[in-house]
């Protein structure tokens, strides 16, 4: 009988045994892999910190104080007056009234209009439409 | 036999009890062995085999920040973006070697030794050692790989362009919350959303991630997409120095808008301050942060007369060319008003009035509408509220009105002049575009668009009124045009059609009960082209020690930026404009 007895403990904390074995295995494995994907999410976070980084940099460089700064330095002068020269056949844009760019300069955080948006054609093709309607313009002009 | 036998027995007995116990205690000890064997690879998984790169895990530490939304121009120019600092603490209790962390981390943190030494008491469980550490100390230290020292990334709000347009953005904190202009207008919007600490157990001061949840990752905050132009924005703010400067002024403000949708393309006040050193500027100085374009009122003076006069027009009560009798005075309300030269001007008609600047004429007419009328137009018009702008700190101005305890009659004849009658520069401009706009009031707007990953928010303009007809606008345009040939030449530009009103305000002392006897209010709004506005602007330039008038200080200062503005927003010239037509 006692035999029995120490047998069905015996087999019970096998059991148990086997069974925390399985429940450890797994939750390290979950840990394994969760620190497998954190780690990628803080270097994916330390990377854009770095692009962020950059990216002020290279805006500094390029405010337009430096760039006046920059010019002045090479010998330019400022501009005393200003006309704006009528050029036949060219057909003025509404720069006022024209959409905006939609998406920073650099092309970072980049995004894309709704599907069913009708607005204005914006970047590229703006500027494509509009240089096709001035070569249109000009042809019309010529004699 | 039977002694025999029970000893035998006995003997069975006792062996099998010792083979049962041996055997007990030899698979005990494999279960304990197997526990160990399990609590061993806990440990190795837990500490050292799945623990991040500790460089890695310093750097970035257990929380993540999110990134504010940047903030860019009409051209995808950026005007604010993020960079980092590092707050540096450290778990002393847990520091191994105490000594060799204070011989590396005392320069790079640049604290002496004792106070380092002091912070780092091995009894102390916490200590922050630096609040905002640059990213290359902070790279220095991780290096280090220092245990119990922890770096963790602080968002710093960087604008690129320095003082360029401060007002109008404002400025981040050290709390990283939005403060003045957009930045606290729009700072819910901006605000990302920062990771929380995910784990289940702690270990080392780090989280154990059984339950981090990958979505639960940092949510970068949407970016605003504005209506204002940075070339535009920086002519303006140069040209506005420039002129300060040049008159001896104290002050000034320009605001640039497109009156067709209220759209603002520059907002500029001077004196401003660098946003990326807001905490430079001196408690005394903090007035400096107020954007003056919308949160502080002025007396608009003569260029209000476009108000007045747009009443006259629309109600009936004159025509453009009415004439009235100018003697050099009026009574209103038993006082009596004069012309700004104490001249009389005879026979005049309400083109004159304007051309002139007559605040006789333009009394007479005020009092021809009677005061029901004259405030219900100013109402209209906008002032005595906000105009709705997407900006932090608007205020409403500030308008007498009548049966109010404060107001007598003589308001009705000094408010049509813009005297003893608060507004800001944005209600006065956004109060003329109506005009230009065909009477069309809209409510201006700074922010084009919110981009917030594939949603795109796009700000439609928005009508406010129609607060006087086309007909009364165009009329009030050819006046404005004449007013402007005849009293502003300095605002002209060849080959293009201005219409605009100048304002010489004087200034009310409260503490002296009295207006300054002195300085004035320098002010011109135009728009141009006239009757195909492609923008309207105002210019304000305040205590002009050189030269009081408006016609004299804010005009010319007009020309040069419309001049230059005709250049960048395309506009030819009228002849070639209305010949294209």
């Amino acid at each position: 009988m006692e035999a029995k007895a120490t047998a069905k403990i015996l087999l019970v904390l096998t059991v148990l045994g086997i069974l925390s074995w399985l429940c450890l295995s797994q939750s390290s494995k979950v840990a394994v892999l969760n620190y497998s994907i954190r780690d990628k999410e803080l270097e994916k976070a330390r990377l854009q910190r770095e692009n962020d980084e950059l990216l002020a940099e290279i805006m500094e460089l390029a405010s337009v104080s430096r760039l006046e700064d920059m010019t002045l330095g090479l010998g330019y002068v400022p501009v005393d007056e200003v006309r704006y020269v009528d050029i036949p056949g060219y057909i003025p844009g509404d720069a006022s009234r024209e959409s905006v760019v939609a998406e920073p300069m650099l092309g970072i955080n980049t995004s894309v209009a709704p599907e069913n948006s009708k607005e204005e054609p914006t970047g590229i093709s703006r500027w494509w439409n509009r240089v096709v309607s001035q070569f249109v313009a000009w042809t019309k002009a010529q004699p | 036999m039977i002694v025999r036998g029970r000893i035998t027995q006995e003997d069975d007995n006792s062996w099998a009890k010792e083979k049962a116990f041996r055997r007990l205690v030899f698979l005990i000890a494999v279960l304990v062995g197997v526990i160990l064997i399990l609590v061993a690879q806990l440990f190795r998984l837990q500490v050292f085999g799945g623990a991040p790169d500790p460089e890695l895990a310093m750097l970035a530490s257990q929380e993540t920040v999110a990134s504010r939304g940047i903030i860019l121009d009409r051209n995808g120019y950026f005007l604010a973006l993020n960079t980092y600092e590092y707050e540096i603490t450290a778990a002393p209790n847990i520091i191994t070697d105490t000594q060799y962390a204070i011989d590396q981390l005392s320069p790079l943190l640049d604290l002496s030794r004792d106070d380092l030494a002091a912070l780092l008491d091995p009894k102390n469980p916490y200590a922050l050692l630096k609040k905002r550490a640059s990213k290359e100390t902070a790279e220095a230290i991780a290096k280090l790989k220092l245990q119990g020292i922890y770096l963790k990334p602080k968002l710093r709000r960087r604008y690129p362009e320095g003082q360029l347009a401060a007002h109008l953005l404002g400025f981040v904190n050290f709390d990283c919350n939005g403060a003045y202009g957009l930045e606290g207008y729009h700072d819910s919007v901006l605000k990302g959303m920062d990771i929380p600490q995910g784990g289940e157990a702690y270990l080392n001061y780090q989280a154990v991630p059984i339950a981090f949840d990958p979505l639960a990752l940092p949510q970068e905050g949407p970016y605003l997409v504005l209506t204002l132009d940075r070339n535009i924005q920086y002519l303006v703010e140069r040209e506005l120095a420039k002129a300060v400067a040049r008159y001896q002024a104290e002050s000034g403000t320009i605001i640039v808008m497109d009156p067709r949708t209220g759209a603002i393309l520059a907002m500029a006040s001077y004196p401003s301050y660098d946003p990326n050193r807001f905490y430079e500027v001196p408690k005394e100085q903090f007035d400096l942060f107020v954007n003056p374009a919308v949160s502080k009122w002025y007396e608009p003076g003569s260029v209000f007369k476009v108000v007045t006069m747009a009443a006259g027009l629309e109600t009936g009560v004159v025509t453009p060319d009415s004439t009235y009798f100018d003697s050099g005075t009026i009574e209103v309300g038993g006082w009596t008003i004069f012309n700004p030269d104490r001249k009389a001007h005879g026979w005049v008609t309400m083109r004159d009035i304007l051309a002139y600047s007559l605040n006789v004429g333009i009394a007479h007419v005020s009092t021809l509408l009677g005061e029901e009328r004259f405030y219900e137009y100013v109402r209209r018009f906008g002032f005595g509220r906000k105009t709705g702008i997407d900006l932090d700190g608007e205020i409403e101005g500030y308008v007498r009105m009548p049966g109010s305890a404060n107001w007598s009659r003589v308001d009705l004849g000094t408010n049509s002049f813009g005297q003893g009658i608060d507004v800001t520069p944005l209600q006065m401009i956004t109060a003329v575009a109506a005009v230009a706009n065909h009477g069309l009031l809209m409510k201006p707007y700074v922010v084009d668009r919110i981009v917030d990953g594939q949603n795109v928010i796009v700000t439609q303009p928005t009508a406010v009124a129609q607060v006087i007809s086309a007909q009364a606008a165009e009329q009030l345009t050819d006046m404005l045009v004449d007013a402007v040939e005849r009293g502003a030449e300095l605002a002209m530009v060849p080959d293009y059609e201005i219409a605009g009103k100048t304002g010489t305000a004087q200034i009310f002392i409260p503490e002296e009960g009295q207006y300054d006897p002195e300085l004035t209010i320098a002010s011109f709004a135009g728009y141009a082209p006239a009757h195909d506005p492609r923008f309207i602007m105002l210019v304000k330039i305040d205590k002009p020690r050189l030269d009081p008038w408006g016609s004299e200080v804010a005009a010319p200062v007009f020309r040069i930026i419309a001049e230059r503005l005709f250049a960048l927003l395309d506009t030819p010239s009228d002849r070639v404009r209305l010949a294209s037509r």
